[in-house]
C-alpha cells in the first residue's frame, strides 16, 4: 500500500481507523444497565493504566464541552448524546476509545496524511491491550460480534479525509464519488449536513466488515482513495493548464479576506479556508496544512464559544471567528 | 405485519379484489405491489399499457373484476384488534434466550442485544443476510491471533480472492506471484498430512 505524507499535496488530510469491539461477559448497548456502562468504562481504564489516557466521563461534561469533542471529530454524536458513555483519550490525541456508545468499545486511531497501515498499528495495538485483560465477543462465522450486524467481522471501518478543492470547482465531486463501488464504499461531507460539504472535505470508508481480511479492506479503502485523489490531482492540473494566474488570482482574494475581514460565517471560513489550503498546496502562501486544520476546528460554534469563554450571539461569533483567524495567519 | 407474498417484508398496501361478489383480500409490501402492477401492465395491450401508465380510464375485458387499494394505517377500527393480535404472535417468534431479545425487535431497531443473539438468530441471520455483508463468512482476525496464524485454509481462500481480484485489475505479475504463493501453501500442507499420516502408523 502507499504509505505517505507528503506536504506539497495534501489532498488526503487524515486517515482513520475504528475498530468495534464488544466484552463477551456483558450485554450489549440495548440491554445495558447503568451498571455494566460502569463495568465497560472501569475495565477499560484499568488496562490502559500507565499508557497516559486521560478519562473524560460524558455525564461529567456540560453540552457545550460534548459538542467542542464533537466538533474536533474526537466522539460521535451517539456518544454525546448518552450520559453513561466515557472517551479515554490519549496525550497527542492520536488514539481515542469511546466507551458505551453502540458498541461497548469503538477504539480509533487517526494519523495525519494517506496512512491507514500505521494507523490500524495504533488502533491494534490499543485493542490488544485491552483484549488481553478481558476477551471481546467472538465467533468464528461471524467474527467479532457487534450490536449491528452491519459491522462484525472485522468490526473495521477505515476511512481516509480528502480534500477535494478543484474537483469542487470543476463540478465533478459527484461524478467522481459516484464511480466508486456504492456496495464497497461511503463518502460523505465531514461538515456541513448531508452532502452539503462545508469546506469541501470528505470522508471516504469502507461499508463491508465481513468477509474480508483487515488487510483487505485497508487495502481497498487506499486504493479507492488513491484513485479520487488521482482525479483531484488532474482537476488540479486542469485549473492551473486553463489560467494559472485567474486561478491564482481568485485563491489570493479569497486569502486577503481571510486576512482582513471584520466578519465571518462559519460557511464562508470554511470556504476560505478551503482556498487557503489549495493555495498552500501550490506555494502561493506560507501557512502549514495542520495551521488551517485547527483554524476549522476553533471556528466551529461550541469550540468558538469555548475560546470566547462565554456564549456568543451569532454576530458575535462572526467577529470573534475573524479575529481569531488574523490572530493565527498574521 | 408482513407482506402476505413474499413475507419479508412490512406490508403497506391493502389490496381488496372483488370477483363475482366475492372478496378477496391481500396485504403486500410495496415491492411486491410494484411486481404485481407490472404483471398487470404485461397481460394488456400496448394501447392499454400506454393508457394505464397514464392514468387514462379504459374499459377492461373483466368489468366485474374490481381493485380497490387503500393504505393499510387508513384501516377501520374494528380491524384494528386483530391487527394487534398478529403483531403480538410475531414478537413471540425466535426469542434470544440469553437476554429476551426478539427477533422482531432486531428487524425494528437493527440492533441485538447480546453476543448469543447471533446464536439464536444465526439462521435467519444467513438466510436474510445483510444488504451489504452479503452472507459472507469472518475472514479476518481472531483475538490474540495475528495474520501469520490465521487457518492455513483460511489464507488459501484469502490469497485465491486477492489473486482473481488481481487479474481484474489486469496486474498478472501480483497474480502470478499470489498464484506461486497459494501452491506453495496447498504443498506444504499435504506434506503436513503425510507426515501425519506417516506418524498413525
Amino acid at each position: 500500500m502507499n504509505e505517505r505524507v507528503d506536504p506539497m499535496n495534501s489532498i488526503a488530510l487524515s486517515s482513520q481507523v475504528r475498530l468495534a469491539r464488544n466484552f463477551a461477559d456483558i450485554p450489549f448497548s440495548p440491554r445495558m444497565q447503568p451498571a455494566d456502562y460502569e463495568r465497560v468504562i472501569e475495565r477499560t481504564e484499568a488496562a490502559l493504566c500507565g499508557e497516559h489516557y486521560t478519562l473524560k466521563r460524558m455525564a461529567q461534561l456540560r453540552w457545550s464541552a460534548r459538542e467542542c469533542m464533537m466538533e474536533a471529530q474526537l466522539i460521535r454524536p451517539e456518544l454525546a448524546q448518552t450520559d453513561e458513555g466515557a472517551l479515554l483519550l490519549n496525550e497527542d490525541k492520536t488514539v481515542a476509545v469511546m466507551l458505551g456508545e453502540e458498541d461497548h468499545l469503538r477504539v480509533q486511531a487517526v494519523l495525519p496524511g494517506l496512512q491507514l497501515g500505521a494507523a490500524m498499528q495504533l488502533a491494534e495495538r490499543v485493542e490488544h491491550t485491552i483484549e488481553r485483560e478481558r476477551g471481546f465477543a467472538f465467533d468464528r462465522r461471524w467474527g467479532y460480534l457487534t450490536v449491528r450486524p452491519d459491522d462484525a467481522g472485522t468490526g473495521l471501518h477505515a476511512s481516509v479525509t480528502l480534500h477535494l478543492a478543484a474537483l469542487y470547482m470543476l463540478g465533478r465531486v459527484d461524478r467522481v464519488i459516484r464511480a466508486l463501488p456504492k456496495k464497497d464504499f461511503e463518502v460523505r461531507g465531514v461538515y456541513g449536513a448531508g452532502n452539503d460539504a462545508c469546506g469541501q472535505i470528505y470522508q471516504l470508508s469502507n461499508r463491508v466488515t465481513l468477509g474480508r481480511t483487515e488487510e483487505e479492506i485497508l487495502e481497498m479503502v487506499g486504493q479507492a482513495a488513491d484513485e479520487v485523489m488521482k482525479h483531484e490531482r488532474a482537476a488540479r492540473q486542469a485549473l492551473l493548464e486553463n489560467d494559472r494566474l485567474k486561478l491564482e488570482d481568485k485563491l489570493m482574494r479569497s486569502y486577503g479576506i481571510l486576512l482582513h475581514a471584520r466578519l465571518l460565517s462559519l460557511n464562508e471560513l470554511m470556504d476560505r479556508l478551503s482556498s487557503a489550503r489549495l493555495a498552500a498546496d501550490l506555494g502561493l502562501i506560507d501557512v502549514t496544512q495542520a495551521q488551517l486544520s485547527s483554524l476549522m476546528i476553533d471556528g466551529q460554534p461550541a469550540t468558538l464559544e469555548r475560546i470566547a469563554g462565554h456564549r456568543l450571539e451569532q454576530r458575535d461569533g462572526d467577529v470573534m471567528r475573524a479575529q481569531i483567524v488574523q490572530r493565527a495567519l498574521a | 405485519m408482513m407482506c402476505d407474498e413474499c413475507g419479508k417484508n412490512p406490508a403497506t398496501v391493502r389490496i381488496i379484489t372483488v370477483t363475482d361478489g366475492a372478496k378477496v383480500e391481500e396485504k403486500l409490501c410495496s415491492e411486491c405491489w410494484r411486481r404485481r402492477n407490472l404483471q398487470v401492465l404485461g397481460q394488456l395491450s400496448p394501447g392499454e399499457m400506454l393508457a394505464k401508465l397514464l392514468g387514462i380510464e379504459v374499459e377492461m375485458d373483466e368489468p366485474e373484476l374490481s381493485v380497490e387499494m387503500e393504505e393499510v394505517e387508513d384501516e377501520p377500527e374494528w380491524e384494528r384488534d386483530w391487527e394487534e393480535e398478529e403483531e403480538e404472535e410475531e414478537e413471540s417468534g425466535p426469542v434470544c434466550p440469553k437476554c429476551g431479545t426478539s427477533y422482531s425487535e432486531f428487524r425494528r431497531t437493527g440492533m441485538l442485544g447480546c453476543a448469543d443473539c447471533y446464536i439464536a438468530f444465526e439462521k435467519l441471520l444467513e438466510d436474510q443476510p445483510h444488504a451489504a455483508q452479503g452472507g459472507a463468512l469472518h475472514m479476518g482476525r481472531a483475538p490474540e491471533q495475528p495474520a501469520e496464524e490465521m487457518d492455513a485454509q483460511r489464507r488459501v481462500d484469502t490469497l485465491r480472492r486477492q489473486m482473481v481480484a488481481a487479474i481484474k485489475m489486469e496486474d498478472f505479475e501480483r497474480a502470478a506471484a499470489l498464484r506461486d504463493e497459494i501452491k506453495a501453501m496447498e504443498l506444504a500442507d499435504i506434506a503436513n498430512e503425510m507426515k501425519g499420516e506417516q506418524g498413525d502408523e
